[in-house]
């Protein structure tokens, strides 16, 4: 960004980053009604929206829909994979969401830099980001706020 | 076609006495808690396909400084829609309309999470009951881990 100058720091013992990137890594992922029981197990979410396919098929949804925090645990492996670490300390994720992701479908996570503040402790990164389907839908929108 | 894992299906939100009017702004559920294991870990990798070492070796994540294996941010819905399940606050078939999450110190395996949860908010927009839950998950009923906030819209 013009006129933003930001200084390096050292931070968990590497340097950190001068500039936060312009786009988050993509992630992708593919979504199957096995994906979709195996996480009601993990979860033990066992909304039938989800799992009950004969009463989803009379849903508004007119089939199962994945669990809304599958595809945006998607969103947050791309995160991660910016920042290095699994979990995400010091995060801030704010997400809605458009549509239903459905079994079938391949999701993919991308995010752009909306802006960036430089503190002593390094970078604070915030992307407009998004989950959309292999038909170029939009699941999610939100945005997301790292330190890096 | 029945349900693939055998649980017994919509059951009416009235039948189980859930009712939006009855929950109330500053009503709170729990703890509840789970017991984060490398198992569970795992699971969740293997389900999302993803393989960082600070998730899945041990040796790697302790190297890294962390007590063992750590939790995937990904992991923090885990918590909230075990807390939400287990506790009994909602019907099935709410629809999930947005989340608002606050990660904090990582979770890592041989934790416990304990989750309580709040009514946040409640609101009628077109016509349509939304209701927005805030979930606190701490280690082992300490350090907080994440602060989710999920938004729902009640079953009609």
């Amino acid at each position: 960004m013009a006129g933003l100058k930001v200084r390096a720091f050292m931070k968990h013992g590497k340097k950190a980053r001068r500039a936060a990137p312009p786009s988050l890594p993509t992630s992708s992922l593919s979504i199957t009604q096995e994906q979709i029981n195996r996480y009601a197990q993990l979860s033990n979410d066992f909304n039938p929206l989800h799992v009950d396919v004969e009463f989803a098929g009379k849903s508004i949804f007119g089939g199962t829909i994945a669990h809304g925090t599958i595809p945006l645990a998607c969103l947050l492996h791309s995160l991660a994979a910016l920042c290095g670490e699994p979990w995400l300390k010091g995060a801030h994720v704010s997400a809605k969401f458009i549509a239903p992701a459905r079994p079938g479908d391949v999701i993919t996570a991308q995010g752009k830099l909306s802006g960036q503040t430089a503190d002593q402790d390094g970078i604070r990164a915030v992307y407009d980001v998004s989950c959309q389907n292999q038909q170029g839908q939009s699941i999610i929108v939100g945005t997301a706020e790292i330190a890096l | 076609m029945a349900n693939p894992l055998g649980s017994p299906g919509p059951i009416s939100a009235v039948a189980k006495g859930f009712s939006y009017e009855k929950l109330s702004v500053g009503q709170t559920f729990g703890p509840h808690l789970y017991p984060l294991t490398r198992e569970s870990i795992e699971q969740w990798c293997r389900l999302h396909g993803q393989k960082h070492p600070f998730s899945l070796d041990s040796e790697e994540a302790q190297h890294r400084g962390y007590r063992d294996v750590v939790a995937p941010a990904g992991m923090a819905f885990i918590f909230s829609l075990q807390a939400l399940t287990h506790l009994d606050v909602m019907p099935a078939g709410v629809i999930l309309a947005g989340k608002d999450l606050h990660l904090y110190e990582p979770p890592c395996a041989g934790d416990t999470i304990e989750t309580k949860i709040k009514v946040a908010e409640k609101y009628i927009k077109r016509d349509r009951q939304y209701i927005i839950l805030e979930f606190i998950s701490r280690i082992n009923g300490d350090t907080i881990a994440v602060v989710d906030r999920m938004s729902a819209i009640w079953p009609a």
